[in-house]
């Protein structure tokens, strides 16, 4: 019971640091089958979720996000708000803007004009 | 404090410490003493304490260096410590910028403090020690590591250039180009600590290789812009990563909060994120050392500092070059090291001379007599007998066991070279498996080092070249014949044996054709065993077969 505590609780971890929520139980109890089924491999498991639909959709959200925070620490040497880095990403994927356009606001922003 | 002998002045008795004093934490604490026979001595404050990377005051190690030479602290002439000090520590400067005296010792209510010790700026350090070791006269010495402070201000790293053993500084890095803290950041996310995980990231990045060649250009993309901006010796910064550090007695717990970290998390695996951190930092290096060559044109390189633990990228840079450069790696690269450095820079300031040997042998720690491992063996209830140390040794390994093998003074620095080392065969990867899992307790993808008899370094490696130390990677001619000893990637970090660096070990690896898996003497999360007393206790929690100590044979009762 102990080990499958811990299963569990490392397979929520999993999960969680991927798709930011935890599963519901009928997911977790899928996941620690599949985690059973090959030799409790974390490496299995870990691998089979970043190949799943869900995460495919995720992750091209998170590349987006990514390309907005290179550029907080390239032009402000800051981590990005969780408020700039939300409406940029939203720009790039709702309204179709470009990373250099993301580029250009933040170089026209009073914060970075203050820096250089 | 000098002794005079025949008009010459001879420095009296140098106690080297590698401690962060006066911050209130540390770590890699070790303590040198140079005697006034240029003996040198030296320990880690870990190997005594039995906390690993311990980085608090190194009070076990001071003592135990004053017992080895039979002195108390009156007879230490001179206190060197291998750390510069931030502006607001800083009391009178000496020797133009590289050295100070406290405001405030940091030592205080120790006894240290009334020794008034020298503060050595912590790159120039790194450079001392690298340059002493090499056996160079004129030597371009690249020093690259988390931080340390130099004429006041914290710095990721330095050049210098040294001649005869006069260090001038050429150039010094800010903290927010670090590439040890970034490297670092690289492995907190990877699930490993920083300052201890490094190696484990190395270790996971050729595992990456194999993913997709679209995936691989991405991520590097992604990871170039995480690390700061090199272009040869030239820096930008991308923005430093940004961490939260919470600080102890004596050491750091650092979780990462770089966005960019985390989403790379998100987005990878960790083998391939250690894979783009792994090539970047190459990258990095490689460019570095061919713009500061060409700058200095000086052809002697020495790399010091922690983040040339990184023996995969050691091996990069000596292929690329090793054939029109001289290249030397200090062994004792990290924050160790400047126990020694500190001790061997206050010896320079007093005499102009370097005291020790180029390749300085690292068995810089205690001896224990027979008498001392019998009385240890006392406190257990295992079988000892005596016997031929080495004829057992072969034939125990031979016949498939994984032995404890303890001799001579320990070794200084984080590898077993054949005095505190576990031994077994390279030849079959079982053999990796039980050192891994039952012996060592620690993962199984792990790798091991081999031991090789110089003479036939060139039947099992390409291109080998002298290297004593495993702080330098090889690739293996047939890494199929040697599975226990070879990495995914088929390379090797071996220790190339000459006989008179150690005559029984070396016997012992020859009467096993010549190559043995040899790895440091200690369990996952333990500092490598001191004493007769630590040795014992390993074989007894773990599933060791056997240890041979001195001359005595060690085994469980059946």
């Amino acid at each position: 019971m102990c080990i499958k505590m811990n299963d569990e609780s490392q397979i929520n971890e999993l999960y969680s640091m991927l798709f930011n929520e935890s599963p519901d139980s009928d997911t977790l109890k899928s996941l620690l089958k599949v985690f059973h089924e090959h030799d409790n491999s974390m490496d299995y498991l870990e691998d089979n979720l970043r190949k799943s639909d869900k995460f495919k959709l995720l992750s091209e959200k998170l590349e987006v996000e990514l390309g907005v925070a290179e550029l907080y620490y390239i032009l402000l040497n800051r981590k990005p708000d969780k408020e700039g880095l939300s409406f940029f990403t939203n720009q790039i994927i709702e309204q179709n803007k470009s990373l250099d356009w993301v580029s250009e606001s933040i170089k026209n922003s009073a914060e970075f004009k203050s820096i250089i | 404090m000098f002794l005079f002998f025949n008009n010459t002045m001879f420095p009296l008795n140098i106690l080297g410490i590698s401690h962060l004093a006066p911050s209130p934490f540390g770590h890699y604490t070790s303590v040198a003493m140079l005697d006034d026979n240029s003996n040198l001595f030296a320990i880690s404050e870990e190997r005594l304490s039995r906390i690993k990377n311990d980085g608090g005051y190194p009070s076990n190690s001071i003592q135990f260096c004053l017992n080895q030479n039979n002195l108390r602290l009156d007879d230490v002439g001179n206190v060197a410590v291998g750390f510069g000090l931030e502006k607001q520590h800083v009391g009178q400067i000496m020797k133009e910028k590289f050295s100070c005296y406290a405001k405030d010792t940091g030592y205080k209510k120790t006894s240290i403090e009334r020794k008034n010790p020298i503060f050595y700026d912590h790159q120039y350090i790194h450079a001392r020690i690298g340059y002493a070791l090499s056996g160079f006269k004129k030597a371009l010495v690249i020093c690259l590591d988390g931080g340390g402070v130099d004429n006041g201000e914290p710095n990721s790293g330095g050049i210098f250039v040294v001649d005869n053993g006069d260090i001038q500084p050429i150039k010094y890095f800010p903290m927010y180009h670090s590439l040890g803290l970034t490297y670092g950041a690289v492995t907190e996310v990877c699930g490993f600590p920083m300052s201890e995980g490094e190696g484990k990231t190395m270790t996971i990045a050729p595992m990456g290789e194999n993913e997709s060649k679209t995936n691989k250009e991405k991520i590097y993309g992604h990871m170039s812009n995480v690390f700061p901006n090199f272009k040869g010796i030239d820096v930008k910064s991308n923005g430093s990563v940004t961490f939260t550090s919470i600080f102890l007695h004596d050491t750091t717990i650092t979780s990462v909060e770089d966005t960019r970290l985390l989403l790379l998390k998100r987005l990878y695996h960790r083998n391939l994120i250690a894979w783009a951190a792994q090539k970047r930092i190459e990258d990095i290096l490689i460019d570095f050392i061919s713009k500061a060559v060409d700058t200095t044109g000086i052809k002697n390189v020495v790399f010091s500092g922690g983040i040339f633990l990184n023996m995969i990228m050691n091996m990069k840079i000596q292929q690329r070059f090793g054939d029109r450069l001289n290249l030397f790696f200090n062994p004792i690269c990290s924050d160790h090291g400047n126990a020694i450095g500190a001790a061997l820079e206050e010896y320079y300031q007093q005499t102009g001379k370097n005291p020790v040997p180029p390749y300085m042998s690292l068995y810089l720690g205690s001896s224990y007599s027979d008498e001392e491992v019998l009385f240890s063996t006392k406190k257990f209830s295992f079988k000892v007998s005596k016997v031929n140390k080495v004829d057992s040794a072969i034939d125990l390994i031979e016949r498939g066991k994984v032995i404890g093998w303890f001799q001579g003074r320990s070794e200084f620095g984080p590898r077993g070279l054949g005095n505190r080392s576990i031994l077994a065969l390279p030849t079959e990867q079982k053999y990796k498996d039980i050192v891994n899992e039952k012996v060592k307790k620690r993962e199984p993808w792990r790798p091991f080092c081999p031991t090789i008899i110089e003479e036939k370094s060139s039947e099992f490696l390409k291109n080998p070249s002298y290297a004593p130390y495993m702080i330098l990677g090889f690739e293996m001619k047939n890494p199929e014949l040697y599975p226990a000893v070879t990495h995914v990637d088929g390379t090797c970090r071996p220790q190339i044996l000459k006989k008179d660096d150690n005559p029984d070990f070396y016997q012992v690896v020859k009467g096993l054709d010549g190559i043995i898996l040899n790895t440091s003497f200690n369990l996952a999360g333990d500092p490598i065993v001191e004493t007769p007393h630590d040795a014992l206790m390993t074989l007894k929690n773990s599933e060791m077969d056997a240890l041979l100590m001195n001359d005595f044979l060690i085994e469980k009762c059946v």
